[in-house]
């Protein structure tokens, strides 16, 4: 039990009596990242780790996750701002907003966390900075179980370097995989971390000096953005499949919408056209201070000469045109299912896949969708009727061909439901129509017109 | 055509040349409306029967238009209006059907006897008027749609005359399948047809024979009215016209 005197707890501070790593100086700017080095900034604070500030924090990098439940981690890779002037303004944002965070720019987001829970200073680390301050963290401030802790003090291992020099083997057998999936997460080798979002493939951003208000303002800048989309999409040779806008006010709130295509396309006008429609939803209250314009799902879309009217294929046309319909009223296409009964031998697809054809049968153009109940005279019960009453119009039968019986499909329920007799009877007018009788014949039977023949 | 109006205007200002002047004027026209300058002009056309064909003016039911199909009784009228999307299909393969109706209830098994393919057939729910006309004037100006028809509207003649134009602009045929009326008003369609059912002569009491139809041509832009009795052979797949004497019956209920 003397050990866990000495064991230290997140509330001390980690860097404090001479260690170096006080004041690390400011680096100047970065020319680039290199190749294979991943950049993370680690926040940290109070209610951070939520799905709001995370959607909010989208506005910095296309790339935010949440990290465990201590705060969020942003990917800063290949962001065209310095690092330190970035870490101040997400810190600025974050704090104009009403969330005050802790922010650490590094390599490895498990030793970023490690640090900042030891109490670290936000600043910009570089990997050599990162990798000197390792070692002397203590085991507390790794994101270990709390029943791990006292064990390891007892050992003797009190901080990252005593922990390193162990061989992982007999660790790992002693505390199990988590320590030694630890250690790897805090050198940066291993750095899961699920973002809220989708890594879009091709992305647009704009911010605007005074915020956008009117309907024509934002038409323009997001056609704009929709143009420079396009033309990333264009030297990727990739077409949009989905489309997401989000939408910043200056207030800390924000907007996003959705919108899909039925065929993957990079068509400046096409997506000008779809977003121009979604902009009457756009809330803008007291203005938009920033757009980003997303394409979420990319297919691969052969490279073609672009921008001649009239020289569309009618496939593109087609998909253009549903993708404009399907925004304002429901499509759909009908597919023919393996069944006799009416209302089940088809069903609704997409209006943007192939259907297969139907084989043609003697059945109405149009199947009513509530049919029109009548009242039928026959000769004798089994025979097809001679007279229809329809309302309180009485029609005379010249014609009959039937019984055509369908029986219900027992396999579905409800397991009840009576047959029918289907007739098409032609009337004394040349009128066509195809009746059925429900139900067994006598008293319970009901009879219903369900289409007009041709 | 901008160059060939810069060219006209230096001839214009003798006015004793009226060949001049009239040409003039039919180029300024021909602008404004190409739909009226291609008036008289031979433009494709569908063929439906021989008698119909020889009938009208276009020789057959004229592509890039907007036709009108008065119900007279629900199953003869969808018949023949299922006819006319057939054979658009056939004669504009590749492009697709758009069928709006407030409740779009198409039923593919019977429409394939009449030769219309339920592959390329899209069903467009519209329950409001305003929706209706807004899709079928979008999928008339596309140049992937070959037919439209649209259920139950009655568009005023601004907007069937912007139908007409979309219709020319895509090249596919537009059809308004209406309730009869008695006084059905005037129309920017090119025709107008009144359908109504005929009891089949070879019908028995346990055999319907084929489908017979009372086709009365109430209006065709340029054309004469008329009324035929047709038969649809569903074996042979055309439209087969009976005695012609008997359109006098059907005449007579176009008063």
């Amino acid at each position: 039990m003397g050990s866990r005197r000495f064991a230290r707890t997140p509330n001390l501070p980690l860097f404090e009596g001479g260690l170096p790593c006080t004041a690390p100086p400011l680096l100047p700017a970065q020319a680039g990242t290199p190749l294979g080095e991943r950049r993370f900034l680690m926040l940290h604070g109070e209610k951070l780790a939520a799905e709001r500030p995370a959607v909010w924090a989208l506005r910095f990098s296309p790339l935010v996750g949440i990290w465990r439940d201590e705060g969020l981690l942003i990917e800063t890779t290949g962001l065209p701002d310095r690092e330190p002037e970035l870490l101040r303004r997400v810190r600025g944002a974050f704090a104009a907003a009403g969330a005050p965070a802790r922010g650490l720019l590094g390599c490895a987001p498990a030793a970023l966390a490690a640090l900042l829970r030891a109490g670290a200073r936000p600043q910009v680390l570089t990997p050599d900075q990162e990798a000197a301050a390792l070692p002397r963290l203590p085991v507390t401030a790794l994101a270990l179980p709390e029943e791990m802790i006292p064990a390891l003090h007892r050992l003797g291992l009190r901080d990252v370097a005593a922990l390193e020099a162990q061989p992982r083997g007999p660790l790992a057998r002693r505390f199990g995989p988590a320590i030694a999936e630890g250690l790897a997460a805090l050198r940066g080798r291993i750095a899961p971390f699920t973002p809220v979002r989708p890594p879009p493939r091709h992305v647009q951003a704009q911010e605007y000096l005074s915020p956008l208000c009117t309907a024509p303002a934002l038409e323009r800048a997001i056609g704009t953005l929709a143009d420079q989309l396009c033309t990333g999409l264009l030297e990727s040779g990739e077409g949009a499949r989905a489309l997401r806008l989000l939408a910043f006010r200056g207030d800390g709130s924000w907007q996003e919408l959705r919108q899909g295509l039925g065929q993957a396309s990079r068509d400046p006008g096409h997506l000008r056209r779809l977003l121009d429609r979604r902009i009457e939803e756009l809330r803008p209250e007291l203005g938009f201070e920033k757009l980003i314009l997303a394409a979420e799902v990319t297919e691969a879309l052969h490279a073609r000469q672009a921008g001649l009217p009239g020289e569309e294929t009618p496939q593109e046309a087609l998909s253009e045109l549903l993708d404009r319909l399907a925004q304002r009223v429901r499509i759909w296409r009908l597919e023919p299912r393996e069944s006799h009964w009416p209302e089940r031998a088809v069903r609704r697809a997409s209006a943007f896949e192939p259907v297969v054809e139907a084989a043609p049968a003697p059945r109405p153009l149009r199947l009513l969708r509530r049919p029109i109940p009548i009242t039928v005279s026959a000769l004798v019960p089994d025979h097809p009727p001679f007279q229809i009453m329809i309302g309180k119009r009485v029609e005379r039968v010249v014609s009959a061909e039937g019984p055509e019986r369908i029986e219900p499909e027992w396999w579905r329920p409800p397991e009840d439901r009576p047959a029918r007799d289907y007739y098409c009877v032609q009337l004394a007018s040349g009128a066509r129509w195809w009746v059925c009788r429900r139900g067994a014949m006598g008293d319970e039977e009901k009879w219903f017109v369900h289409g007009f023949l041709p | 055509m901008p160059p060939q109006a810069t060219l006209t205007q230096p001839t214009e200002p003798d006015p004793t040349d009226r060949a001049a002047l009239l040409a003039g004027l039919r180029a300024r026209i021909a602008r404004l409306d190409p739909g009226l300058a291609s008036f008289g002009a031979p433009r494709a056309a569908l063929p439906l029967s021989p008698e119909l064909d020889a009938h009208l003016p276009w020789n057959g039911l004229p592509l890039a238009g907007l036709h009108e199909v008065l119900s007279a009784e629900p199953g003869a009228a969808m018949g023949f209006s299922a006819l006319l999307l057939a054979r658009a299909q056939a004669a504009l393969p590749g492009r697709s059907v758009l069928w709006i109706a407030p409740e779009p209830d198409a039923y593919p098994a019977g429409l394939a006897r009449l030769g219309l393919s339920a592959a390329s057939l899209i069903l467009v729910r519209t329950p409001r008027p305003a929706d209706a006309l807004w899709a079928a004037e979008e999928g008339l100006r596309c140049p992937a749609i070959g037919a439209v028809l649209t259920f139950g509207e009655t568009p005023d003649l601004t907007a069937a005359r912007r139908l007409q134009l979309a219709a020319e602009t895509g090249g596919g045929i537009g059809l308004l399948l209406r309730p009869d009326d008695e006084s059905p008003g005037p129309t920017a369609a090119l025709t107008r047809w009144r359908l109504s059912a005929r009891p089949s002569p070879e019908a028995g009491p346990h055999h319907l024979g084929e489908p017979g139809w009372e086709i009365a041509l109430l209006r065709a832009r340029g054309g004469r009215p008329g009324a035929w009795v047709g038969e649809w052979d569903a074996a042979r797949g055309e439209l087969r016209m009976l005695a012609p004497a008997q359109a006098g019956a059907a005449k007579r209920r176009r008063a």
